[in-house]
């Protein structure tokens, strides 16, 4: 059976499947049914062997080295700065996470009262870009990265321990940055602060933002 | 190379006698390291097991699997994007979400169909970004009609991938996992999200946009009988 006289459908079929040929994806009956059809159809035959020329010239460069190792401490790295993967407590880390973002926006919702108030008419709009040192917008500030076990209730059991709310997060790396209570930011108040939350077992990380010198 | 030439010629008359020289190489085109077939259905009981233990948060395991895969990734993902950078953050992204969603896997697919499925997904702007230039962004190479020897080696992986990179991206794709990475058509369609028809109506064009791209492929004839 020649190209010309083949079924069109069948002659189609056979050329369609050239490419899993080269790959070898081919099962065993596709394959032999293939080669039987290239004895005696030039076209299919032409263009197996210029596919055959596309297919090895872009085969892999195996002189190339790549530096594995180094890739996956920076995974390593971004892994560490994470809270873990939840397992079977889905449900309860999307509370959690609800239960964040209403403690934040209430946070921010304060905060933004707070300013309302104590700004006086006809002062100048104070605009902060994202290169600004984030310890100007207020008082002192925290980052902290709490565990998804955390509870509601034990969030604003510590928030209110500590004079603090959510003023910012959380981010991808879920932190979130904690706003001292203004007149309660000296250094000494942020240190023990700081002390409550990484005494707390459900706090992996608090550090201070320090301003930019 | 030296069975395939573009050197101008009568063409041979029976298709039996062309294509009898390619059947006799005993072991087809070469086969390196492949995700699909063979390899794939070998190595999937480890990928399996590793999976399960990155579902139990095991970190040993990430790094395992993660290290059987970077280099074949790396390569295909600098490969369509032209940057290893990309390519490593695309890696690390994928392996963020497979150690995220490791307890998902319900093992429908091989582990490397799966992982494969992730990094496209993860990479597909920059593939978009990467591929179908222009006309005059990346002008392909001069192709020399004159030389014996001109469709061979360096210089046909430079022509190749200047046309691979006129392909769309889609296209293009099919291309490199079908013949790159050895994937199936099936496979390509799970990876792709995308009917099997689709991937086959990909690779139809892609063949044949390769061949207006690349004039000399077309003088390429089957081998004569030794």
């Amino acid at each position: 059976m020649s190209a010309d006289s083949a079924p069109g459908g069948a002659h189609a079929a056979f050329w369609e499947r050239i490419p899993w040929l080269l790959n070898g994806r081919l099962s065993g009956a596709e394959a032999q049914a293939l080669h039987a059809h290239m004895q005696n159809c030039a076209e299919c035959a032409r263009e197996y062997a210029q596919q055959r020329c596309v297919f090895e010239a872009m085969q892999p460069d195996e002189s190339i080295a790549f530096a594995s190792e180094a890739a996956f401490q920076k995974l390593t790295a971004r892994l560490d700065a994470a809270p873990a993967p939840a397992r079977t407590e889905t449900f309860a880390v999307a509370r959690w996470l609800a239960a964040a973002s209403i403690v934040a926006a209430l946070g921010l919702a304060a905060w933004g009262g707070w300013i309302v108030e104590h700004t006086p008419a006809g002062a100048p709009a104070a605009y902060r870009t994202l290169t600004a040192p984030a310890a100007a917008a207020g008082g002192a500030q925290l980052r902290v990265v709490f565990t998804p076990n955390l509870t509601l209730a034990e969030l604003e059991r510590l928030l209110h321990s500590i004079d603090a709310y959510i003023s910012n997060g959380p981010t991808d790396s879920g932190v979130f940055t904690l706003t001292v209570a203004p007149g309660r930011d000296s250094a000494l108040e942020v240190a023990q602060r700081l002390a409550i939350l990484r005494a707390d077992a459900d706090v992996r990380f608090a550090e201070p933002v320090t301003a930019a010198p | 190379m030296s069975a395939l030439s573009l050197a101008p010629g009568p063409r041979p008359r029976r298709a039996s006698a062309e294509y009898a020289a390619v059947k006799l190489e005993p072991h087809g085109p070469s086969r390196p390291e492949r995700a699909g077939g063979a390899s794939a259905a070998a190595s999937d009981p480890r990928d399996r097991a590793l999976i399960e233990r990155i579902a139990a948060h095991d970190r040993a395991a990430l790094k395992e699997l993660y290290l059987l895969y970077h280099r074949r990734l790396a390569r295909f993902l600098t490969r369509v994007t032209s940057r290893y950078d990309l390519a490593e953050e695309i890696i690390n992204d994928t392996f963020w979400v497979v150690w995220q969603r490791a307890g998902d896997f319900r093992g429908a697919s091989y582990v490397s169909t799966w992982i494969m499925g992730i990094a496209y997904r993860r990479g597909l702007k920059a593939f978009k970004r990467a591929s179908f230039m222009p006309a005059g962004a990346h002008d392909l190479p001069e192709q020399g009609g004159e030389s014996h020897e001109p469709w061979s080696g360096a210089e046909r992986r430079e022509w190749l991938n200047a046309a691979l990179e006129r392909l769309p991206s889609e296209q293009r794709l099919v291309l490199e996992l079908a013949y790159h990475l050895g994937h199936s058509c099936e496979e390509i369609a799970e990876i792709m999200n995308c009917p099997v028809n689709t991937v086959k109506t990909r690779m139809f064009h892609a063949r044949k946009k390769l061949k207006v791209l690349l004039p000399a492929l077309a003088g390429i004839e089957p081998e004569s009988p030794p």
